[in-house]
């Protein structure tokens, strides 16, 4: 019976994750819009893009190698595995076992190095320092300290922002490779909002009679964040490469800081 | 283009059964060894007084050499000598004439063993068993010497001269000595980073790489030493994982991207475009190998990683230690990923590539390390197997174990998964029109032999068991999905038989 449930919990959980990014992703894109003034896309505008993506031929290059032809599902595997590990609605699912928030991180990076590599963007370097801000912010929330949590979070909303900015790839991908694109990059977002949620919210009841509850409590604080994260993309000026590099070392730094005054203060 | 590889070099990298086939059998009898429990060998030569000895730290130490030497292209001559001689020393002399032995005609390369001298010097000098009753003249400088040589030495010989004379053989240190061995390897780790995310030649990027992993191995060693001297038992497992994942890594992984340097024999990155795409299949286990460098799950390098934040957060003194080492760890593992992925974007890339062909015994090389390093990202606890005697005698009854919060079989059963349900899903839509190295070279229509028909009449009568038939003649994605699901099952069952067993 528990199995079942574990097992109910996380087919449920991964269920819920791919419609769950994509309505995050409108509902973050119609904020946008209308806090600047015009009406904007639409809640469902990403299932519309999507479909059209997939309705559309890939073409591919004459030199194009595996990387170009495998990139695009690995990317979305390993991003769809993080969402698995991601804590949602439970702690009961039979997935959460596999791996932890450091898992989650991994899985990100592992994603968005085959990112950069189909992107043909290896020099960026710094489109790779979001995820050690990511870690450096969760070893500071483990930490037995009150005061290095809002400066985790900070560092884990900039990261957030720098990394959900932009078209997902620039390079000529196109068709059905572009959809699990797209479709990563709305649940990237999403991982990172669960995440923020995460460190926010109070530990989830345990038990299937609660998961209505718990149910309630993700959307609620993936709805919010959601909002606030619009408000402050809204807020910053217009998202440029160099400006995001700028935001992630800004995470970083802050991430940091956090670390040191959680364990100055976990010491004292 | 101007080979920096002496010719003898380039040649072998084509591959040389007995150099392969040699060492491979001698890391097999050590495995054996080593499961067995280690029993300690000691000799002790004639005359001189000198001691050769082989217990559970040299024996694992000595495995990682003979598998760096399988693996990779041959070094220096006399090198490996040394290293050998170093790992078999049971006596302070014939450890300085193994290091020595090791560093090389240049004057720089003499100064690890003159480090060395006088740590041993203070140690007491004479056999190792003399060394342990033996009071060390000075903690500090003892500290010094051994990590500075470390540092100098890298490779392998840098964590063994720290477990062996710091941990085994020095008396009990003071309990501060962990954290600056710890402090040390980090800031080694990190500035070898540092140097791999921005170099412009393929050796130097590999150099830099295995100092990091050198830098990685030190940090692990202090870990260890910090858990041991303060009778914590966490952060001694960790580190001694960290040490042994990194020592694997330099030794099993990174030599496939030497192999690969030495077969192209071009030094400049911009020189390497594409040089895997040439390789059939040196370029996968290339790729494997360049995942795991990138320290990203599954690979055995996230397992290192994830050890090493365990460790760190379990350090009983000094949370300003904890937090240097810790943002020194995240900001590594982003450079190592940064080096990595110029690996693969140079490998990978298109344009005109290095002339280069794979032997078949580079073939079989390749096949094996690559198989190798995705196993060790799976499976770890084997290679924690390895090293559960040097564990013993350096922590007592402490062991590296596998991570509390991550199984790595499950989490590769995991993305094996997903990449078959999006392959599944989605393989209705988009219509292929892509003319890459997958495209489709057979001919429409190929009589086929009637000892031939059979197997393909046999997987039609699967597939459609399955259901996974192909709608149309060319569909270039059902393959993928029904290898991952494949990878998926095979996982499942591994990891499942790898539970069952004690």
């Amino acid at each position: 019976m528990t199995l079942l449930l574990t097992w109910g919990a996380a087919i449920l959980h991964v269920l819920l994750m791919v419609p769950a990014a994509l309505l995050a992703e409108g509902l973050a894109a119609t904020l946008r819009a209308r806090l600047r003034g015009t009406r904007g896309p639409g809640l469902l505008m990403p299932f519309r893009a999507l479909a059209a993506a997939l309705a559309r031929q890939i073409l591919r290059g004459p030199d194009a190698s595996l990387v170009t032809v495998i990139g695009p599902a690995s990317v979305l595997a390993a991003t769809m595995a993080a969402a698995c590990l991601v804590p949602s609605f439970t702690r009961d699912s039979a997935l959460s076992g596999a791996g932890d928030l450091l898992t989650v991180a991994g899985l990100l990076t592992f994603a968005r190095l085959l990112a950069l590599l189909l992107d043909g963007a290896a020099e960026d370097g710094g489109a790779l320092l979001a995820e050690p801000a990511i870690l450096l912010a969760l070893f500071s929330h483990a930490l037995p300290a009150a005061a290095a949590t809002p400066i985790a979070l900070a560092a884990l909303a900039i990261a957030g922002i720098a990394l959900s900015a932009g078209p997902p790839v620039a390079g000529a991908v196109s068709g059905r490779d572009l959809a699990m694109l797209m479709l990563a990059a709305a649940l990237r977002r999403l991982v990172f909002l669960s995440l923020i949620a995460d460190l926010l919210r109070p530990p989830l009841p345990p038990g299937p009679d609660d998961w209505p509850l718990g149910f309630a409590i993700w959307l609620g604080t993936v709805l919010a964040i959601t909002a606030l994260s619009a408000l402050a993309e809204a807020v910053l000026p217009a998202r440029l490469p160099a400006r995001r590099r700028e935001a992630l070392a800004a995470g970083l730094l802050l991430a940091v800081l956090a670390t040191l005054v959680g364990l100055a203060e976990a010491a004292s | 283009m101007r080979s920096l590889l002496p010719p003898q070099i380039a040649q072998l990298a084509a591959g040389d059964g007995p150099r392969v086939l040699l060492p491979l059998a001698a890391c097999v009898a050590l495995a054996i060894w080593l499961l067995a429990g280690a029993p300690a060998i000691e000799v002790t030569l004639p005359g001189g007084g000198l001691v050769l000895a082989l217990d559970g730290l040299s024996g694992f130490y000595l495995l990682l050499v003979l598998l760096e030497r399988a693996a990779g292209p041959p070094e220096r001559r006399g090198r490996l000598a040394g290293a050998v001689l170093m790992l078999l020393a049971g006596d302070g002399i014939t450890l300085l004439a193994g290091v020595a032995l090791m560093g090389g005609p240049r004057r720089t390369q003499a100064l690890p063993a003159l480090l060395l001298l006088g740590a041993l010097a203070l140690l007491g000098g004479g056999s190792f068993e003399a060394m342990r009753l033996a009071e060390a003249a000075s903690d500090t400088g003892l500290m010094a010497l051994v990590t500075g040589a470390a540092l100098l030495l890298g490779g392998q010989a840098a964590p063994y001269l720290v477990l062996r004379l710091l941990l085994d053989v020095a008396n009990p240190m003071p309990g501060w000595a962990g954290g600056a061995v710890i402090l040390a390897g980090a800031g080694m780790a990190l500035a070898a980073a540092a140097a791999a995310s921005r170099a412009r030649h393929l050796p130097r990027l590999l150099a830099a790489i295995s100092r990091s992993l050198a830098g990685f191995a030190v940090g692990g060693a202090g870990l260890t030493l910090a858990g041991t001297l303060n009778d914590v038992a966490a952060p001694a497992a960790a580190g001694l994982a960290v040490t042994f994942l990194a020592g694997i890594m330099a030794a099993g992984v990174l030599p496939m991207w030497r192999i690969v340097a030495a077969t192209s024999g071009r030094a400049a990155m911009s020189a390497n475009g594409g040089v895997l795409r040439m390789l059939p299949v040196g370029g996968l286990a290339a790729v494997i190998a360049a995942l795991t460098l990138a320290l990203v799950p599954p690979g055995a390098g996230f397992m290192l990683l994830w050890q090493g934040f365990a460790g760190l957060q379990a350090l009983p003194d000094g949370p300003l230690l904890a937090a240097i080492a810790t943002v020194s760890l995240a900001v590594t593992a982003a450079l190592l990923a940064q080096a990595a992925l110029r690996l693969l974007a140079t490998g990978l890339r298109g344009g005109e590539a290095p002339p280069v062909t794979e032997g078949r015994w580079a073939r079989i090389r390749f096949a094996v390390f690559g198989l190798l390093a995705v196993l060790a990202g799976l499976f770890p606890a084997v290679i924690f197997a390895l090293g559960a005697p040097a564990a013993i005698l350096l922590a007592g009854p402490v062991h590296p174990a596998g991570a509390a919060g991550y199984v790595p079989w499950q989490v590769a059963a995991l993305i094996a998964l997903m990449a078959a349900l999006a392959a599944l899903l989605l393989r209705r839509h988009g219509v292929e029109g892509h003319r890459g190295i997958l495209a489709p070279s057979a001919p429409m229509a190929t009589p086929a032999a009637p000892a031939a028909l059979l197997p393909r009449r046999l997987r039609a009568a699967l597939r459609r068991i399955v259901g996974l038939r192909r709608r149309l003649p060319h569909r270039p994605t059902a393959r993928p999905a029904g290898a991952a699901i494949g990878l998926a099952l095979l996982l499942l069952v591994l990891g499942l038989i790898g539970q069952a067993l004690p």
